[in-house]
């Protein structure tokens, strides 16, 4: 994401680097590759490759660090990110296996973790006949990931006091709405269709709960690694919080995430009820599809919202960033797509 | 007619996108620079239909806040408090909530004729 990396800046991050992964393994570790990978809208990410001496042993590495500016309100620290990381191996969720323990680098949060070759590249995925096989994989695999990951006994993981959790006697999907709306005041500018997508998922919000559980956040395809024809890794874990775990079931349904392959609702590789009973069978736990479809309009509404503050971090100078410019622009389609959800609906407030 | 010379604002807005998409874009051997050079290519192609539609927009606009019956301020004013009101409730009738439904649905497709209007063709 960042336009240009000076040649000075390179230099301070792989000093810093070395001088982690030094003290972390006692040896000495002399970094031979350093380059920050695409993709990663709200983190860096970097591929790290390593020798360590003697014994030339090689390290292939990922480093996640933060970049300027919050990407959202519900954003985790790197810190916390690497202890959900290690509760989702340790639960056999497919992730790249953290390693060491949270560092500073250069000045900003970080954390190290296994590299996982695959593809995480969502138009490729939906799209490309290379792709046909692990589409076909994909809902199953996707589904025993995510039942997995609702499954993580959360509190014996340590999680429930590092993760935002819903207060005594709040719903998960009331926080949700309540943290959206804070969201959407802190960028600044009147939108006249979130308000009113937001009044009708106030106004209709479901009586039941479906279960208090880990959630991943940002469940979907773009931020899964698929190798071959098989589910690789699940990534992008800043989002994670306890809570609904139909929110994670919905988020994959989402327009955007389905990458212009509109047809298959379930992220452009599957259609919905494939990808619904897969989740049922995984998790053993019946899935109320009208909780979906209104989960489904609140996940267009986070998006929405979710877009504008990233051009904020543009327009603010944290982040000078074309691309996060454009997102400014990309909120308009998630409005229409929220609109028209409603109005299938019936349109009612 | 502006005061200035051509190129006019869209034909400069144009020539710009052309440079990027053509040679930028193209001759760039990095791929996140060559993605962000079409990313800029794209912004670029927004502003041209943004100046192109930006009187017929606001004209429309100004039809639906008053209709709603917002007369005092500018568009902007006007905009804040539709929003704030439709959070407090005031749209919560089921006429009142078609009225504000059928003015948000007009200007996101305004909206999206302006920045995406490949999406809005998809339905």
């Amino acid at each position: 994401m960042t336009e240009s990396l000076g040649s000075h800046t390179l230099d301070v991050v792989r000093d810093d680097v070395e001088r982690f992964l030094s003290e972390q393994t006692g040896r000495s570790v002399r970094v031979t590759e350093l380059r920050q990978l695409a993709g990663g809208a709200s983190q860096e990410a970097w591929l790290v490759d390593a020798i360590v001496e003697p014994g030339a042993e090689r390290l292939d590495l990922v480093m996640r660090r933060d970049m300027g500016g919050v990407l959202t309100f519900a954003t985790l620290p790197r810190s916390t990110e690497f202890a959900v990381l290690g509760a989702a191996y340790a639960g056999g969720v497919p992730v790249p296996q953290p390693y060491f323990e949270p560092a500073s680098i250069a000045g900003k949060a970080a954390f190290f973790m296994q590299r996982v070759a695959g593809e995480a590249v969502g138009r490729r995925l939906v799209a490309d006949p290379a792709f046909a096989a692990a589409r076909a994989a994909l809902p199953e695999a996707l589904a025993n990931a995510l039942a997995a990951i609702h499954r993580i006994d959360y509190r014996a993981a340590g999680l429930e006091e590092l993760l935002p959790n819903p207060r005594d006697g709040e719903s998960a999907i009331a926080r949700e709405l309540e943290r959206l709306h804070r969201e959407l005041d802190s960028v600044d500018e009147p939108h006249p269709a979130l308000e009113l997508a937001l009044r009708w998922l106030v106004r209709n919000e479901p009586p039941r709960e479906a279960g208090t559980t880990l959630v991943h956040g940002d469940f979907r395809i773009g931020n899964v690694l698929v190798e071959g024809d098989a589910l690789a890794a699940v990534l992008d874990w800043e989002f994670a919080h306890i809570g609904d775990p139909d929110i994670d079931v919905a988020w994959l349904c989402v327009r955007a995430w389905r990458f212009g392959n509109d047809a298959l609702e379930a992220g452009g590789i599957a259609e919905r009820e494939t990808w619904l009973r897969a989740y049922e069978r995984a998790s053993g736990r019946s899935v109320d599809r009208e909780r979906i479809a209104y989960l489904e309009i609140a996940g267009n509404v986070r998006w929405a919202v979710g877009a504008l503050m990233q051009a904020r971090r543009h327009l603010s100078g944290i982040e000078p960033s074309i691309e996060l410019a454009s997102l400014g622009r990309v909120s308009a389609e998630m409005e229409h797509e929220a609109l028209r959800l409603i109005a299938a609906r019936g349109g009612c407030a | 007619m502006s005061v200035h010379d051509r190129p006019t604002l869209a034909e400069l807005l144009a020539a710009v996108r052309a440079y990027i998409t053509g040679e930028v874009a193209a001759k760039n051997d990095d791929r996140r620079a060559r993605f962000r050079a079409l990313i800029a290519a794209n912004v670029l192609a927004i502003a041209e239909r943004e100046l192109a539609n930006a009187p017929e927009d606001a004209r429309v606009e100004n039809e639906w806040l008053r209709a709603l019956g917002y007369t005092a301020g500018d568009a902007e004013a006007r905009r804040r408090q539709l929003a704030s009101e439709i959070r407090a409730g005031a749209y919560d009738a089921p006429d009142r909530f078609a009225l504000a439904f059928a003015y948000a649905q007009e200007i996101v497709a305004r909206k999206l004729a302006v920045a995406n209007p490949k999406y809005l063709a998809r339905g």
